[in-house]
């Protein structure tokens, strides 16, 4: 028999240059900006120059210490959030109130202030309520660390469980109920099988953050509690000892890269389709205990988010005895003192303008990624999915330190253009986005692509007309995460960013590393004012998205 | 070259599994074809390949001269309708009926008015701004049908189109889809497993089986004389009988050159006459919407004491098993029928004498 070529289904629809295109973009990203950087780093810690030989590093206990705390405290990290997270992302999701897409807006706000501040914001918070001695002592225990880390990724929590949440056809759970179900029964046979595939994602997530945190774990933690990222960053910048650093980078990449595959497999594993679902808009709690269960999360959640940002608001606001806006007002000047070359409210600018290109490089990468990896070969999908994720669990400073030596000399010499620091954030955001749009884009029903076809619809006017539009919801969203992403990076900005052009979070790191109260309250009030301004850019995007209202 | 759809020997293969297997199949311009099957049996991706949805293992799809399995979906104008109506949740009604025509770059303004025109056609006038989760099942099913037909398709396929509809609303749309189709003199490729449906829609009717089309004829034909038992208890008909059960009530089958080896009795075949042949005890007799049913267990052929066997009660199997054992007979009459009075006079268990019409005997070729 012969076999005809292949008619082909719009859900294989990437061929030919398309493809190609497709494919080569995310994968020359990844291979310029991460890949290589990362194996500069590498190679330039185990070229046998260094004092310490690699295998010793692997044979000292105190590594493996540190590897068995990075480990545990990101597992139990995640634990927490998802068991914090869950009941705010059903808030949200599953129930319409006043104020909710306020709430939504909110939660996300902690994710995106910078590590450095919510730590110190977090510590000052126990010296008030007096939880920094005495029996419930909180200050520099791991308890701290977990509590940051909590505070930080109840927002991935629940943007990407809840806005997989809002799109289960609240028919089944009826169905289910009607059926004699119980609550705890309907979420284990309709609820929780649904959610699986957002909750893998988003615990994974979690994990690679806290498996990798930095900020926090300095601040919160103090030098006493190591993890893998502190120590590659104290061997590479205090010790110059680039050997024990990479082994450690190299450690590091290793639990990450078998982390990102067991987590695709899984999500991969329970990923359901669940066909053209009508979006029921969410109903409003209707008796009065489901009202008041709705109204004690919310409020829990966001007190539990919010505070250190309280904490913080007050402190940019103290002056001496009293309070006033002096600190505000010392943002437009540069002071004598500082170590700043610029008034800290270039800062500002810089941030922004940065942010803005990172989101764009990684919608369009992680755009094109999505569509290879649900609609292009299998292997090649797998391969490139997992590649994605890779960036996430990896060291923000491995890849700050990476990109700053290797692509330091022509034919790429990227060290003076600007593109440098969106460029290294879009790589953190690149994931947010796939984290997002696969999933939604595995979700359509595959029947629309092949209507849209037979009304003449080619492969790539499908992708625009229907992938795109349903997946837009989302892809805004995810367009968000990656712009809060990038307006709080530190760890590879701080290495990246030229002194007369620092973001944000560089400027306050600057500022609270010296000493003085003014500097200080500079770098609270310029971390206020950072805040507002993530907080009114991820309302805009809310907004934006409600207009165009998606059917599903 | 004639117009029209033709597929020559095609098979589809899902790994190992062949789906659809030598099948030859045409349809002329301005005709509805019917495939009808049980589920599983390969007709809807059967669709899928004319479609350009599936690849092909083997055979050709051709429409006039032109080979058309290197020709895209996108590029073969086929129109397709889902029985989950597949509307384009994103966009209201009439961007969904318009859709097609955008991918032709047809201008806006004779775009608007082909959507007006299609959505007069199927009923739902007015109906261009209306979000497409408002929709009942029936009106979405009618959007779908615009949808598909708007562009002016040279062939449309409907995928079980009203498989998720209401009795009632089937009815009725089976009917304005045939009048639809019909006045648009489009080509027209119908998948379901409902016979009404297929009668009443199509000009021809393709059976399918196991991924064979097995019989190809216009639907009277197909109904009057199945040639297989498959077909047969596939349309309904109830009363099959290996041939030697036949010849034992007196129904030799007719000699013909298809060697089949039993009868089937179409509906009506069998009537209460008390100086009918055949003996028999009526077992059950209930009422339908627009029939009597009654099942009866023939001397001779029923299982000890002429009692038809478990089951066999109100079961498509009309009679169990090939040799008539333990075999009952279904009969129907219409409301009003002094065959429908005199079943009512008669109680269950009691003797009831039968009379089978010859002319409503055809010859089939019983499964083994």
């Amino acid at each position: 028999m012969d076999e005809r070529r292949p008619a082909l289904n719009p859900r294989a629809s990437l061929r030919g240059w398309r493809l190609f295109v497709a494919t080569a973009l995310p994968v020359a990203f990844l291979a310029l900006f991460f890949a290589y950087p990362v194996a500069s780093v590498i190679a330039r810690g185990l070229d046998g120059r260094g004092r310490v030989h690699p295998a010793d590093v692997l044979g000292q206990a105190t590594t493996w210490h540190v590897v068995w705390f990075t480990l545990w405290q990101a597992v139990v990290s995640t634990l927490l959030t998802l068991a914090v997270g869950l009941p705010a992302a059903w808030a949200v999701a599953r129930n319409e109130f006043r104020g909710r897409s306020w709430v939504r807006t909110l939660v996300v706000v902690p994710f995106v202030m910078p590590t450095v501040v919510v730590g110190a914001a977090l510590r000052s918070a126990f010296a008030r309520f007096g939880l920094d001695h005495g029996t419930l002592h909180l200050d520099r225990t791991v308890w701290a660390i977990l509590l940051a880390h909590v505070i930080f990724n109840v927002a991935v929590v629940v943007r990407i469980v809840g806005g997989y949440w809002e799109t289960l056809d609240p028919r089944l759970v009826e169905a289910a109920r009607t059926l004699g179900a119980s609550r705890r029964q309907v979420w284990r046979a309709v609820t929780f099988p649904h959610l699986k595939p957002a909750l893998w994602s988003a615990a994974t997530v979690v994990f690679l953050f806290c498996f990798t945190s930095f900020g926090v774990i300095l601040v919160v933690g103090g030098p006493t509690r190591a993890t893998l990222e502190t120590e590659i960053w104290r061997f590479a910048t205090q010790r110059t000892d680039f050997t024990t650093a990479a082994v450690l980078a190299i450690v590091q990449l290793v639990f990450v890269v078998v982390m990102v595959i067991v987590s695709t497999r899984a999500e991969r594993r329970t990923a359901a389709s669940i066909g053209i679902a009508r979006l029921a808009p969410a109903p409003r709690p209707r008796t009065r205990a489901a009202k008041a269960r709705v109204a004690v999360v919310v409020a829990l959640t966001l007190t539990f988010l919010l505070l250190p940002l309280a904490v913080l608001v007050e402190r940019s606001l103290s002056v001496g005895n009293g309070y006033g806006l002096e600190h505000y007002r010392a943002l437009m000047h540069r002071d004598d003192q500082s170590a700043l070359l610029v008034p800290p409210i270039e800062a500002v600018k810089n941030s922004l303008v940065a942010a803005i290109e990172a989101t764009t490089i990684a919608v369009i990468v992680g755009t094109s990624a999505s569509f290879v990896v649900v609609g292009g070969r299998r292997a090649l999908g797998r391969v490139l999915d997992a590649s994605l994720m890779v960036p996430l669990g990896t060291s923000a400073v491995t890849l700050g330190f990476g990109i700053l030596i290797a692509l330091d000399e022509p034919p790429l010499d990227l060290r003076t253009s600007h593109l440098i620091v969106p460029i290294a954030q879009a790589i953190v955001g690149v994931p947010f986005v796939m984290r997002v749009t696969v999933p939604m884009l595995r979700q359509i029903d595959e029947r629309l692509r092949e209507v849209a076809a037979t009304l003449g619809a080619s492969p790539s006017r499908v992708r625009r007309e229907i992938d795109l539009p349903i997946v837009g919801r989302a892809l805004a969203a995810a367009a968000g995460f990656a712009f809060a992403v990038s307006l709080g990076e530190f760890g590879a900005t701080a290495f990246l960013a030229r002194p007369d052009r620092p973001t944000v979070p560089v400027a306050m790191y600057r500022l609270l590393g010296q000493p003085g109260s003014s500097l200080r309250g500079q770098a609270m009030a310029l971390g206020v004012v950072l805040t507002a301004i993530t907080v009114v850019c991820v309302a805009v995007i809310e907004r934006a998205q409600r207009g165009r209202r998606v059917g599903w | 070259m004639r117009e029209g759809l033709r597929v020559e020997d095609v098979a589809v293969r899902y790994g190992s599994t062949v789906a659809v297997d030598a099948v030859d199949l045409d349809v002329a311009p301005g005709e509805i074809v019917a495939v009808i099957g049980p589920s599983g049996c390969g007709k809807s991706t059967l669709l899928r390949a004319v479609a350009g949805l599936e690849a092909l293992a083997h055979g050709s799809v051709h429409w006039g001269a032109t080979d058309l399995v290197d020709v895209d979906a996108h590029r073969r104008g086929f129109g397709l309708m889902f029985q989950e109506h597949a509307l384009f949740p994103h966009r209201d009604v009439g961007e969904n009926v318009a859709f097609g025509l955008r991918m032709q770059r047809v201008t806006t303004t004779e775009a608007s008015g082909r959507v007006r025109d299609m959505l007069a056609l199927v009923g739902l006038p007015g109906f261009a701004h209306r979000r497409v989760d408002e929709l009942s099942g029936g009106e979405s099913q009618r959007v779908a049908l615009a949808r598909a037909l708007a562009p002016r398709p040279r062939l449309v396929m409907l995928d079980e189109p009203l498989g998720s509809l209401d009795r009632s609303l089937r009815e009725r749309l089976a009917v304005d889809i045939r009048t639809v189709v019909r006045e648009l003199g489009v080509a027209a490729l119908h998948v379901t497993h409902d016979q009404d449906e297929a009668f009443t829609v199509a000009d021809r009717v393709a059976v399918m089986r196991a991924g064979r089309i097995i019989r190809d004829d216009i639907p009277e034909q197909v109904w009057r004389d199945p040639h297989d038992e498959f077909t047969a208890r596939f349309l309904g008909h109830r009363n099959v009988l290996a041939a030697q059960v036949a010849r034992a009530l007196g129904l030799a089958p007719e000699a013909d050159d298809r060697a089949a080896n039993g009868i089937v009795l179409l509906p009506g075949a069998l009537v209460i006459d008390p100086d009918g042949a055949i003996a028999a005890t009526l077992l059950d007799s209930r009422f339908a919407s627009t029939v009597v049913h009654a099942e009866v267990a023939v001397d001779g052929i029923g299982g000890i004491g002429g009692i038809g066997g478990i089951g066999g009660i109100g079961g498509i199997d009309g009679i169990g098993g090939i040799g008539g054992i333990g075999g009952t007979l279904h009969l129907a009459a219409p409301h009003g029928s002094a065959q429908a009075r005199a079943l009512r006079e008669i109680a269950v268990g009691a003797r009831v004498r039968l009379r089978a019409n010859p002319a409503m005997v055809a010859p089939v070729t019983l499964d083994h």
